[in-house]
């Protein structure tokens, strides 16, 4: 009798081999790999401050839509099947073999880590080779940045994973949704008045309250160096980190179990 | 449904992750609410207001009001109380040298104060740093998140340019020797960054004014140097092509440039606030008043166009020179 387990060897090799050797993910997985390196070699050879040009390049890395673009290509199918989302129809096989949803969620999500994660190790590598090799002495590489990356794949990878097992439109309203309370908190220190009517006050207040309880359900990227800084951002930082992980993959489980999948089911 | 030994469906959620999502997302809703204010900690700055600065005659003493312009609503600006001022580098550099003043957006009592400070500095965004002296006149202004190095960053680079900002209103008063004075030899050498040339042009401006034109010459001649060696790869041997900034600047005030060419030779706005500022010092220098206001007037113009400060000495300068 077969046991259950935790992660799936054909969905992991499907999604992290087979998915890159098509042409629709590779190429996209190569751009990734390729492009903060050839961005160094451009911007910094015909620089006249190519210390700061070199600086510039490696913020690309502190960017979340590489992470959530990353994650998209190692676990979404959609790509594959000539759409940009979408699910492929193999799930209503899929689920009647002894794979289960927290099988397929878990395979999804290292798929995910790790696809990413290798892309940006060897991203870097490259981007740092070439910058030792146009004369540039200070780059940003280190542990933290190393362990930053990592915990971004990781977040990514969940969050999206979250968004896959959701029907296709409620996917893209929770998108829209948590990215929404996110960003209002910021465009709220923008547009800040000092004296208001009161109805917008309420409003305001409305929108401080999603922003300050969900605002940060929307993941984020993480730098080690700020944690390393404060006790008091630590904690709340970590546990909200945390929280996100376990909170996505549940979600994730939970959605795929009470959905059907069956022949004949649209 | 399909099943798997054990009696266990494919629609079973391990136990682990609901009890561990269970667990993390009560501590998360802990942490934000009810444990929140533990999670505050009183700042160790010793933050004052703006009632306090108004009464305070401390601030004549300390070297720079630093106004942190925040929200309790505001995000950025919580993190900014939970990371960067809690840093004990942060602290310290504080307390040494800043007069701290917290100016809280939609405080009820100080609407009118807080209001005029924003038009008076164009802010638009929280949070906002602005450093001045402690007579009043801006030293410089910064808007965002900054990490704790950052901020030290920040601290220094205001520090430096306080003391050149000193020397700007001595010089446009005529007094040199107290301008020379003002000016911290660390920041012209370049030992101390403080992100434009404006230092250096006040710095020869004055020595000019004094009648050591040699010593001054010397000084950039050492930069020249300097920065040269450390751009030389970039640098091209087709003589046309102007040499990486500043290098032309350094030229013009050795005089082995001429301001047609130094002109040219840049198209970056903040660059061409610099070039404006030095031929209006230069012209300043000859007794060329009316060619020294047009060209003041050209180097706000560029540094309004490039968000620098280096509009400010060309202002003070244009106080004088158009009362």
């Amino acid at each position: 009798m077969m046991k259950p387990t935790l992660l799936n060897k054909t969905l992991i090799r499907f999604n992290l081999w087979e998915k890159v050797r098509a042409w629709r993910v590779g190429i996209p997985v190569l751009l990734f790999v390729g492009l903060p390196s050839y961005m160094m070699l451009i911007s910094v050879i015909d620089s006249t401050e190519p210390e700061a040009a070199a600086r510039n390049v490696w913020h690309i890395f502190d960017n979340a839509t590489i992470y959530f673009l990353l994650a998209y290509l190692f676990i979404s199918d959609g790509l594959l099947t000539g759409r940009l989302t979408g699910e492929p129809e193999t799930l209503n096989l899929l689920f009647t073999r002894p794979v289960t949803r927290t099988c397929y969620v878990f395979s999804k999500f290292f798929c995910g880590f790790v696809g990413s994660f290798s892309v940006l190790l060897i991203s870097i590598a490259l981007t740092l080779g070439i910058a030792t090799m146009i004369g540039i002495t200070e780059n940003p590489v280190d542990l933290q940045f190393v362990l930053s990356i990592a915990f971004n794949c990781l977040i990514f990878a969940a969050f999206y994973v979250f968004l896959h097992t959701m029907p296709s439109l409620l996917g893209l309203i929770l998108y829209l949704f948590f990215s929404g309370c996110q960003t209002i908190g910021d465009i709220m220190s923008i547009g800040y008045s000092a004296s208001a009517p009161t109805f917008f006050k309420y409003v305001k207040d409305a929108i401080l309250f999603f922003n300050y309880w969900f605002g940060d359900v929307f993941p984020s990227t993480v730098d080690f160096s700020l944690i390393a800084t404060s006790f008091y951002a630590c904690t709340e930082l970590i546990v909200v980190y945390l929280s996100n992980l376990s909170l996505f993959l549940f979600l994730a489980i939970f959605t795929l179990s009470l959905r059907e999948f069956s022949y004949g089911a649209d | 449904m399909a099943r798997i030994n054990k009696g266990k469906s494919t629609l079973y959620i391990p136990i682990f992750i609901t009890i561990l999502m269970a667990i993390l997302l009560a501590g998360r809703i802990y942490i934000k609410g009810p444990f929140q204010t533990l999670l505050n900690p009183e700042s160790q700055i010793g933050w004052k207001t703006l009632q306090d600065l108004e009464h305070d005659k401390e601030r004549y003493h300390s070297s720079l009001v630093l106004y942190d312009f925040s929200a309790d609503w505001c995000q950025p600006c919580k993190r900014m109380e939970k990371v960067t001022f809690q840093a004990s580098d942060v602290v310290k550099k504080m307390r040494e040298s800043f007069y701290p003043v917290k100016v809280i957006v939609g405080d009820e009592h100080e609407k009118k104060n807080v209001a005029d400070l924003q038009t008076k500095y164009s802010l638009f965004a929280i949070p906002s740093f602005v450093i001045t002296l402690p007579s009043g006149e801006w030293v410089h202004q910064k808007r965002g998140f900054f990490a704790p190095k950052d901020f030290i960053k920040l601290l220094d680079i205001s520090l430096a340019k306080a003391c050149f900002v000193r020397a700007e209103l001595k010089l446009v008063k005529n007094d040199y020797e107290g301008a020379l004075k003002e000016l911290d030899p660390e920041v012209i050498s370049g030992k101390k960054p403080i992100e434009d040339e404006m230092p250096l042009l006040v710095y020869f401006y004055t020595l000019r004014m004094l009648g050591r034109t040699e010593e001054a010459k010397a000084t950039v001649q050492k930069r020249y140097d300097f920065v040269y060696s450390k751009k030389k790869n970039s640098i091209q041997s087709d003589s046309d092509k102007p040499l990486p900034w500043p290098l032309p600047l350094y030229q013009y005030l050795l005089g082995k440039q001429d301001q047609a060419k130094l002109i040219r030779s840049s198209n970056v706005w903040y660059q061409k606030a610099e070039i404006n500022n030095a031929i209006a010092l230069d012209a300043m220098a000859n007794n060329q008043k009316e060619l020294a206001i047009k060209f003041f007037h050209k180097a706000i113009e560029s540094a309004y166009y490039s968000n620098s400060d280096s509009f400010r000495m060309a202002e003070l300068f244009l106080k004088e020179l158009e009362p």
